[in-house]
């Protein structure tokens, strides 16, 4: 390109000569001031009347190209926040909580009951927060992982004695397959208390395609019956909102956060202002009060989910 | 008229599912052919075409005539074709978000709006090429070829699904394919604005010396055989790919 010498300019825009020789001509084309140079392949002269006009065109054109092209991309990734569908999951879920369908499930005890359902003795207790996570029981890769986050997770909540507090609930997604039989297994393999993890499978496709469009998880068949998913630690508070989705790798965090929204009274001034992002509740039992002590003691710690590299 | 055949062949048929069922064939097949129809879509009549002009429908002349017109009209607001490869860039790199490829799996709205914006990227990539002259091109290829193998790069080495609609070996073998991809788009590049037919006649006579020559020369070979490696990897990535959804059922 530096090898075609620069001819004054000016002359250019006279001649209908120049075609389009290649790049090389038009190079010139990229100096400023030069606005009729750029036509490298029209022969249309006409432009050459109004310079000044010429160059705002120009400008008007070149930024707009740019405005559009950081809006495409604040579009995609949301305000430049998330570059993966499961950062921005986790971003709007910090922001705005999510009812839970009271989805029937099946438990490893083959009792039916609603997929938030407590199963323990004492009715009386206050409810406790859940932290989620969905498995199939013929999982060998992901799922002994997440197995063993929750067997970290069992022990600290023992050890912490939140067990009153928080629980932990795994739920099959694999309907066909995992009855009540290897859900018990399962279990058994994980070393399971029964007062703090509990394992479920929805009773139909359609509920557990629910719970799983609910919680953003999804599955990829890999072939040989085996699944891909994501995984992430999903806390529901006490009054069933799913409030908030942690990385796997953080068990502290997602700990804490469910202690904090286990107990949403514990903060004993009610400002009766409520927030009003979560307007309504699918069982009923959520009052405004209450959602909005959850969000008050959510918002408490650190705003933004740690994001997926 | 290829042009629109390709879209429509893309778009309206099974071709869609079955290159969006796959990581690695809808980023490095179906969007590449995406701008390469929308690049159809702009280019400029060849003479070759202008003899056969009469045998040609009324259609067609009309659509280039439009056509035509268009890039006539959009020339000056786009100096030195800075508006329309500014443009492209914003678009090639916003379909290389993970998120904006699983949204585009997802959902049919935004599936629609990423052939739209591509096609779009291909014609004004066209209308834009020439004005841009060395430098803009050379800024342009720079950019995308360093964002594509910036992009490979991660795929290949993030320890987790980046989209969640994909398997995390497909997601390899797309990073793989847009690390090759970028380095056959550059090194072919470079080779051309090496100055072309001299590095061709240069390339062609061996033993020659003359340092120029000899880096023409390598770049092309270097070009010749990355291009090859490229289809071969995304040929068996491919298979690959459709040999496990096949396994599914």
């Amino acid at each position: 390109m530096f090898a075609p010498s620069p001819e004054p300019r000016g002359v250019e825009g006279q001649r209908p000569e120049p075609r389009n020789v290649d790049g090389s001509t038009s190079a010139l084309g990229s100096d400023e001031g030069s606005a009729f140079a750029t036509d490298g392949a029209a022969p249309a002269p006409q432009r050459v009347e109004r310079p000044a006009g010429a160059v705002a065109q120009a400008a008007t054109g070149v930024m707009v190209a740019l405005l559009a092209g950081v809006a495409l991309i604040a579009w995609a990734t949301d305000g430049f926040a998330v570059l993966t569908t499961d950062a921005a999951r986790a971003r709007n879920v910090a922001q705005t909580p999510v009812i839970v369908p009271p989805v029937t499930v099946r438990n490893e005890h083959g009792a039916e009951t609603p997929v938030l359902h407590d199963d323990r003795k004492d009715d009386t207790a206050a409810p406790r927060a859940i932290i989620v996570d969905f498995i199939y029981t013929r999982c060998i890769t992901l799922c002994s992982a997440l197995g063993g986050v929750y067997q970290q997770l069992q022990r600290e909540i023992v050890a912490q004695g939140l067990e009153s507090q928080v629980r932990l609930l795994s739920i099959s997604f694999d309907v066909a397959h995992d009855s009540p039989e290897r859900l018990a297994r399962q279990a058994r393999l994980m070393g399971a208390r029964p007062n703090v993890w509990s394992f479920v499978t929805p009773t139909s496709e359609a509920g557990s395609d629910s719970l799983l469009k609910t919680f953003g998880v999804q599955v990829v068949p890999e072939g040989n019956g085996e699944w891909q998913h994501n995984a992430a630690l999903h806390v529901v508070s006490a009054d069933g909102l799913l409030v908030r989705i942690v990385d796997i790798s953080d068990l502290a965090g997602a700990l804490a956060i469910a202690a904090r929204s286990a107990t949403g009274s514990a903060t004993g001034s009610a400002t009766g202002s409520a927030t009003g992002s979560v307007s309504r509740s699918a069982t009923g039992s959520v009052s405004r009060r209450a959602t909005s002590d959850v969000l008050r003691n959510v918002s408490d710690s650190e705003h933004l989910p740690t994001r997926a590299p | 008229m290829i042009a629109l055949l390709l879209v429509a062949l893309l778009a309206f048929t099974p071709l869609r599912s079955w290159l969006e069922s796959s990581m690695t064939l809808h980023m490095l097949v179906q969007l590449p052919l995406l701008l390469a129809a929308g690049w159809l879509l702009g280019a400029r009549t060849q003479r070759r075409q202008q003899t056969r002009q009469m045998q040609q429908t009324r259609q067609i002349q009309q659509m280039r005539q439009l056509q035509h017109r268009l890039r006539e009209r959009l020339q000056p607001w786009n100096p030195g074709g800075a508006t329309g490869l500014l443009l492209t860039a914003a678009i090639t790199t916003t379909w290389m978000i993970p998120r904006a490829l699983d949204l585009s799996v997802t959902s049919m709205p935004v599936d629609a709006f990423k052939f739209a914006s591509l096609l779009v990227a291909g014609v004004v990539l066209h209308f834009s090429w020439a004005l841009a002259g060395a430098i803009g091109q050379a800024f342009f290829v720079g950019n995308i070829t360093w964002m594509m193998a910036v992009v490979g790069l991660l795929l290949r080495d993030a320890p987790v699904r980046v989209c969640t609609s994909y398997l995390t070996q497909d997601q390899q073998y797309a990073g793989t394919g847009l690390l090759l991809v970028a380095t056959a788009v550059g090194v072919r590049w470079f080779a051309v604005w090496l100055g072309t037919p001299a590095v061709l006649a240069a390339g062609a006579t061996t033993g020659s010396s003359a340092a120029s020559a000899k880096t023409a020369s390598t770049a092309t070979a270097a070009s010749t055989a990355t291009a090859a490696t490229l289809t071969a990897s995304t040929a068996t990535a491919a298979s690959r790919a459709t040999a496990a959804t096949r396994a599914t059922h």
